[in-house]
């Protein structure tokens, strides 16, 4: 029996409960989470080296309720960045929670999540997704409203009602996917094969439905504004829920919908990604447009996520092996940029209570560590060699123009230099504006906070500078599947 | 051997990072590493001599960022790396005396380093992907140089310099991708053969990379940020700017015209276009500034459009190019070294005395020998004097661009060598207009000596420059002899080599008409015309100042225009679902509540006592809720006028308002049909009565909070009818889809 597959769920899920039901004390908290992380960590690299292409059957009801974890070589790559990830995520926010005594409930769906993400990207066939993605909903919700004021309380109920009405569409696709084939499990190349000579518009609608449904989670426009206003909770629910669960899970299922269950080939004969293309491309603008408008940082960030989901959907758009190179690399290298930004945000917001572009002036001599890792990942993010930014959107420009489009590359670019205007004014005013001439002392923020930071930042240089053994490993994916 | 390639780039980089964390507690000491570091670098270069004079040196690592690491020095790109190895030594030893009593000091030396690091990174890139790499490296880290003090002025010059340079950046991007997806190769040698045999898009993509580089070379319309970075920089950087950084921007062009494209004729010809009008509109705007760092900004703007006619002449005459290479390669050379010189002069002065404004400054130089004298000597070098150097390299320009008129006609060469003859008089009449204002003109503010100011750092790099200039000057074979082979990357056929003779007396005839011409556009434009009386003396005006200026009048405007389009369509999108919710919602709500007429029915008894309870329900609520409508709506009232006195506005008490009325009306309304007209109505009083008083309130919160409250809904009426349009929405897709 394959059961260590299930351990990387079971073990935050219960541990979590556990800590939301004990309620232990601060310093015993800390050790048990930081070590439930790590140890979910060695868990997927163990399953990685042995347990790959394993199948485990949870439950079977009958042919269309069959929930089973098939670990392959996307969802185990998908799982080691969500653990690694969360390892940084924990050290973070200990220091950003602070330690105030009411914070079990944080921590409880804080851990919850990271079973569930796990258990998404295990999944092994539609339906287990479609309920893991639901349970994500579900468990992140609290972690929104976590301030419990008026604005996150609506904002909670925001968040709650887009993704229920994204997965009810889900539901829809997959219940109509399943007449047609009667099985909806996860094979490279798809299941529908030769079904949709004849049957083009209901494959139409059905890559419709599940795209627009997935893409509620994967903030597509324009159902992405539950983002912004998501940005309520506090930092390390941003950063991570934002950078890594929720999101990337959206794109996850996205690419597991287009690649592995649908097949591009199918998609391309019913001519959906044409639509969907147009889509893509506005949110890739309207993200990074808009983001130059935002006064508060973190609302500038979070249109800037939705900007990024796009490069990334590109990948799912355009069935080239240059721009699923690309899109994958990016969606690597945007969690680790994107969760950077937010951690040097939060820290501005923890230490020196100040949310707004205007208020930051000259803060970068007070937080000179902090803030020069926010410029060498705005440097990474804007796409300028040799940063891992510039990788990922040389594979997706280049896929882009070998399908023939010109307009991929230039959209690419012209969201470029936005993302260029809205991050540049935030370095600028950091170091640059302010008055110059005053002594200020440097406080830089606690230990935890500084050295995730940090560590983020140099992950992301050294990545731009050695890609290529990550490049070669999903060039052999990208090779397989076209 | 090949190793020392990137020794050139790896060493200084290791020495920066110790001086930059050493500098923030002995300052001298970074210095003297920083000043070791570019003089060991410029050895170095000067050792790799021997090795070019024969070959070609190359260096390769793959498996790094992506595409590896590909460095090449031949003779052509060593002219480049050793001005800029030289440059920046003199440079640094300077700008350690200048900068004494800024402060930033260490950003500015780590930034001056890296800048310089990566420049030499562009000069020796094979690669085109590391060409790029090292430009953005270079743009990016020339910034922080330009906004160094921090003014109002210095971030508006940031920001125009960084939004062309990204986007310059971007717009070379585009077409590097056009050019990788039609050759499949990125280095510069295996694209010179496919390039050049691809249909029309070759003009696509070289056209973009010539916009590309032009931004940062000073081509017109590209050439706005120019006259704003330079006076907002420290001198120093100034000096670098103008010296080097353009030379960059002359490099990508040259390799994009000249290698890539195999001497292209169509490019060539724009090219040659392009450089008269950059010398004829970097001229004539140089006569007018007030600013002398500003004259010297246009004055290199100039100097460029003779390379871009250089450039253009060895791409037209291509065999016989001999003169055009020779004469090109001479001028990048000359003009670095003249540039930098003018620019620390100009330093010295402003370390002095803190300004550039030369209605100011007219006189200071009357009696300081050393810097009258090197000045001077820039001064002759920049206008063609013979006996210095730049009246080499301009005498071979002249002569090499008579040579490609040889096939034209009477009429087109004579017009062509009176528009050459104009331009360089242009150059003498702005610069005669510098010098002697600034060391002729008598002003007894600046009798004295202010040799104890001055430290024999910042004049030696001055007096190194001009004894270069006078050498070369008296001995104009030493570039060819040293260079010899650079003709050969050219392919510059043996037999047009020839010895050439300088000091004719045509061309010695041609230069000083030049400049008589020059100095009759001093006495008979400038002087009447620019000047007027203020306080007793001529001071200069400038009348530019009324003309159409590219970028308030055209970039700016054309930019807001784009901007707010855009925003508008994509704000609709943005909102786009959340207003038709909205929308959908509100308009079924408001059609709920229309009353429909009943008939005489036997149960009419029943109906009417019903009608009767609902009536007593109905009003008691509406007592409570005109109550309550009236509270917030004199509450938000309140608070906005109180607010008009207070600072600060509080937003706990709002919340707290916020939060009583939720709960009390959640007492009181069970069902959707309790919101009435009347609680729609209020809400729309109270946006007429902030939208009444938004001119005195300027606080975002409070728009927030009204944007909030509107969309505060009964979340089950929102969810339900925002399911129910989606299933009807699918409905009617499946409908269409099966008929």
């Amino acid at each position: 029996m394959n059961l260590e597959i299930l351990l990387p769920i079971l073990l935050p899920l219960i541990v979590g409960l556990a800590v939301g039901i004990v309620k232990p004390s601060y310093d015993k908290r800390n050790k048990i989470i930081i070590a439930t992380t790590m140890i979910n960590f060695f868990l997927v690299l163990y399953i990685l080296i042995f347990k790959t292409n394993k199948i485990l059957h949870l439950i079977k009801i009958n042919e269309f309720l069959d929930l089973y974890l098939y670990p392959d070589k996307t969802g185990i790559i998908f799982a080691i960045l969500v653990s690694s990830l969360w390892i940084f995520t924990t050290f973070y926010s200990i220091d950003y929670m602070g330690e105030k005594n009411n914070l079990s409930k944080f921590f409880m769906f804080f851990l919850i999540t990271e079973g569930i993400t796990l258990g998404i990207a295990f999944s092994g066939n539609l339906i287990t997704l479609y309920l893991f993605y639901e349970l994500l909903t579900l468990s992140t919700f609290p972690l929104v409203i976590e301030k419990g004021s008026e604005l996150a309380l609506n904002a909670g109920k925001k968040y709650l009602i887009y993704s229920f009405c994204g997965a009810t569409m889900v539901l829809f696709g997959v219940i109509l996917l399943f007449s047609q084939t009667q099985n909806l499990s996860f094979i490279p190349g798809g299941i529908v094969g030769s079904l949709v000579y004849g049957n083009k518009d209901i494959f139409l609608m059905v890559y419709l439905l599940l795209f627009l449904g997935f893409g509620v989670k994967a903030a597509l426009v324009p159902f992405h504004s539950w983002l912004p206003s998501a940005m309520v909770a506090p930092t390390p629910v941003s950063s991570l829920l934002h950078a890594v669960a929720v999101v990337k899970s959206g794109i996850f299922a996205l690419g597991r919908m287009t690649y592995y269950v649908l097949g591009w080939k199918v998609i391309e004969f019913t001519e959906g990604n044409k639509y969907t293309l147009v889509l893509v491309l506005l949110t890739i603008l309207m993200g990074s447009f808009l983001a130059m408008h935002q006064e508060n940082l973190k609302r500038r960030l979070a249109y800037s996520t939705i900007s990024q989901l796009g490069y990334i959907m590109l990948a799912l758009v355009i069935f080239d092996s240059s721009s699923y190179v690309g899109g994958m690399l990016h969606m690597l290298f945007h969690a680790t940029i994107k969760i950077t930004l937010f951690f040097c945000v939060g820290a501005i917001m923890h230490y020196e209570n100040k949310t707004e572009l205007h208020e930051i002036a000259g803060i970068g001599k007070k937080m000179p560590k902090t803030m020069i890792s926010f410029t060498v990942a705005s440097i990474c993010l804007i796409g300028i060699p040799p940063t891992n930014g510039f990788v990922s959107k040389w594979f997706l420009a280049i896929g882009g123009l070998e399908q023939g489009s010109y307009l991929v590359p230039i959209i690419l670019l012209l969201s470029a230099f936005f993302t260029a205007g809205y991050l540049i004014p935030v370095i600028s005013t950091a170091f640059f504006k302010g008055n110059p001439a005053q002594e200020v002392e440097i406080s830089e923020p606690n230990n935890f906070m500084l050295v995730p930071i940090i560590l983020l930042a140099s992950i992301n240089v050294i990545l731009g500078f050695f890609p290529n053994a990550i490049i070669d490993t999903i060039q052999l994916a990208a090779d397989k599947l076209f | 051997m090949d190793r020392l390639l990137l020794f050139i780039l790896l060493f200084p980089t290791i020495t920066t990072a110790i001086s930059f964390f050493i500098g923030k507690n002995h300052e001298t000491a970074r210095n003297a590493i920083n000043i070791l570091s570019t003089f060991i670098n410029l050895v170095v270069v000067i050792y790799l001599y021997k090795y070019i004079k024969t070959g070609t040196l190359s260096f390769q690592i793959s498996y790094v960022m992506g595409t590896g690491l590909n460095l090449k020095l031949d003779a052509f790109r060593y002219v480049f790396v050793l001005i800029t190895s030289f440059i920046w030594f003199i440079v640094n030893i300077y700008s350690s005396q200048y900068l004494f009593n800024y402060i930033h000091r260490n950003r500015y030396h780590f930034f001056f380093m890296v800048t310089y690091i990566s420049t030499l990174g562009i000069f020796i890139s094979e690669n085109i992907i590391n060409l790029f790499t090292f430009f953005e490296i270079m743009s990016f880290s020339s910034y922080p140089l330009i906004i160094h003090d921090e003014d109002d002025e210095a971030h508006a010059a940031g920001w125009t310099y960084m939004s062309m340079a990204v986007a310059g950046g971007m717009i070379l991007l585009m077409g590097i991708f056009i050019l990788y997806s039609y050759t499949q190769v990125l280095n510069i040698t295996q694209i010179s053969y496919i390039l050049p045999k691809l249909g029309s898009i070759k003009y696509v993509i070289s056209g973009l990379l010539i916009i590309g580089f032009g931004i940062k070379a000073g081509l017109v319309p590209f050439h706005i940020w120019l006259p704003k970075a330079h006076p907002a920089a420290p001198t120093p950087a100034s000096a670098i700017l103008s010296g080097i950084l353009v030379k960059t921007g002359i490099f990508g062009i040259l390799i994009t015209v000249i290698f890539l494209m195999n001497f292209d004729t169509y490019l060539s010809f724009a090219m040659l276009i392009f450089g008269f009008i950059n010398i004829f509109t970097g001229g004539i705007l140089a006569l007018y500034p007030i600013n002398i760092k500003k004259t010297l900004a246009y004055s290199t703007m100039s100097q460029m459009g003779y390379l871009f006619l250089g450039i253009g002449l060895i791409g037209l005459l291509k065999d016989h190019g001999y003169l055009a290479v020779y004469g090109t390669m001479f001028h990048i050379f000359n003009h670095a070294i003249f540039k930098v010189m003018l620019f620390m002069g100009v330093g010295i002065i402003y370390m002095i005395t803190h300004e550039l404004d030369i209605n100011k400054l007219y006189g200071f130089g009357r009696f300081k020998p050393i810097l009258k004298i090197t000045f001077f000597i820039g001064f002759c070098a920049i206008i063609g004097l013979p006996g210095f150097n730049g009246y080499l390299s301009k005498t071979l320009i002249h002569h090499s661009l008579s040579e490609y008129l040889h096939h034209f006609s009477d009429f087109t060469r004579i017009t062509v060598e009176i528009l050459f003859t104009l331009g360089s008089s242009i150059t003498t009449a702005y610069l005669l207009k510098l010098y002697i204002s600034l060391f002729v003109e008598d002003n007894s503010r600046y009798y004295a000596s202010y040799r104890k100011h001055i430290n024999k750092r910042a004049l030696f790099p001055m007096v190194i420059s001009s004894f270069i200039i006078i050498y070369v000057g008296i001995n104009p074979s030493i570039f060819q002899n040293y260079f010899f082979n650079i003709y050969d990357i050219f392919y510059i056929g043996n037999e047009s080599i020839h010895q050439i003779h300088f000091y004719t007396f045509g061309n010695l005839l041609s230069s000083f008409s030049t400049i008589a011409l020059g100095i009759v556009i001093y006495i008979k434009y400038v002087l009447p015309k620019l000047r007027m009386k203020k306080e007793g003396h001529l001071d200069y005006v400038d009348k530019t100042s009324n003309w159409v200026s590219l970028e308030n009048n055209i970039y700016i405007p054309v930019s807001r225009i784009l901007f707010n389009s855009s925003t508008f369509i994509l704000k609709i999108f943005d909102n786009l679902f959340l207003k038709t919710a909205y929308f959908v919602s509100h308009s079924i709500k408001y059609a709920s509540n229309v009353e429909f007429q009943s008939y005489v029915n036997p149960l009419d008894k029943l109906e009417s006592v019903s009608h009767n309870l609902y009536e007593t329900f109905k009003e008691k609520n509406e007592n409570k809720k005109s109550n309550k409508g009236k509270s917030i709506k004199s509450n938000f009232e309140e608070k906005i006028l109180n607010n008009k006195k207070k600072d600060h506005y509080n937003f706990q008490e709002l919340e707290d308002k916020i939060k009583d009325y939720k709960i009390k009306s959640k007492e009181n309304i069970k069902s959707n049909i309790n919101k009435t007209v009347e609680t729609s109505k209020s809400l729309k009083a109270k946006k007429d009565a902030a939208k009444k008083l938004k001119d005195n309130n300027n606080y975002t919160t409070i728009k927030k909070d009204f944007e909030e409250t509107k969309y505060k809904m009964n979340s089950i009426t929102y969810s339900i009818y925002i399911i129910g349009f989606v299933i009807v929405v699918v409905l009617l897709a499946l409908i269409i889809f099966n008929s």
